[in-house]
């Protein structure tokens, strides 16, 4: 997970500086976020994003886009210490343009029956919605988790 | 988890400043770094909504159950603008920031240690904040 928000404070610098729009650190985001789920030793990893650039694709439009990201996860773990354990990453971009809709729900449930001290990243959901410059749109970001950890074993759970 | 959120929240009043809506890259990505650095997980939830234009709505819920951290940040440079952001329980921060005319927020936070902060700058603002339960702090600054 540092990893990702490092590589995030990274872009985050990178591209105040030199002013990338939005859908470009959008698209360095999610790749970070998919790097980060092949290489963690996961469980239950998931990016998403919606992007239309400015000016759009030719197969796109400025207006009237519908951005919905619905991401669900629900995993129960016995033992599973350094892994990451629920991730959810949602960003929706518009460039510029009117009477767009941006919606994201993310929802994530996780019984971890044994909680192996600060090993593995317990549940984290991001979502982003964003429209650099338009008129009537409509953002929505609704979220929801669960966590039910056992003791925390202190490093002796695995013996 | 207090300390964590002050620290979030100061760092979000530095940055979140009306300063950072000027540009046409008013990042999402800075609070999604700053918002989540100190995660570490074991739950947490972001949501940051930008816009810059007029008429436009924004609305977040965030519902955690145990142990928590929930962070949401709205900011929107434009006229008569609408944003709600809910968040029911553990450690919250909110933040409303609006620049513009005829702009209403609302901010509702239910249990734990919370804190929200709204931001208004221009004419003819409305803006409403509840919390319940805990240490709360919420602030409303409007200003021409």
């Amino acid at each position: 997970m540092r990893s990702l928000l490092i590589a995030g404070v990274a872009t985050a610098v990178l591209g105040s500086a030199a002013a990338i729009s939005t859908p470009v650190l959008a698209d360095g985001v999610i790749r970070h976020c998919v790097w980060h789920g092949l290489t963690s030793g996961t469980t239950q990893v998931q990016c998403a994003h919606n992007v239309v650039k400015d000016p759009p694709h030719w197969w796109q439009s400025n207006d009237d886009n519908f951005q919905l990201i619905k991401q669900n996860q629900e995993a129960e773990l016995e033992y599973n210490p350094y892994s990451t354990q629920q991730l959810q990453v949602g960003l929706n971009v518009v460039g510029e343009g009117d009477d767009n809709a941006q919606i994201i729900k993310q929802h994530q449930d996780l019984d971890n029956n044994e909680y192996y001290g600060n090993g593995g990243l317990q549940q984290l959901q991001v979502g982003v919605n964003t429209v650099e410059d338009g008129d009537d749109n409509k953002q929505v970001i609704k979220q929801s988790q669960s966590l039910q950890i056992g003791d925390d074993c202190n490093n002796t759970c695995a013996e | 988890m207090l300390g964590r959120i002050f620290l979030a929240g100061a760092a979000v009043l530095a940055l979140g400043a009306p300063s950072t809506l000027a540009g046409p890259v008013h990042g999402p990505f800075w609070p999604l770094a700053l918002a989540c650095f100190h995660s570490q997980a074991q739950s947490t939830q972001c949501a940051i909504q930008v816009v810059k234009g007029n008429r436009n709505k924004a609305r977040t819920d965030q519902t955690t159950e145990q142990p928590g951290f929930q962070f949401a940040l709205t900011s929107q440079k434009g006229d008569d603008n609408r944003s709600y952001i809910g968040q029911d329980g553990t450690d919250q921060v909110a933040k409303s920031i609006q620049v513009g005319d005829g702009n209403a927020s609302f901010t509702y936070q239910q249990g734990e240690d919370q804190f929200s902060k709204t931001v208004q700058i221009g004419d003819g603002h409305w803006a409403g904040t509840s919390s319940i339960g805990e240490d709360t702090s919420t602030s409303v600054f409007q200003s021409n």
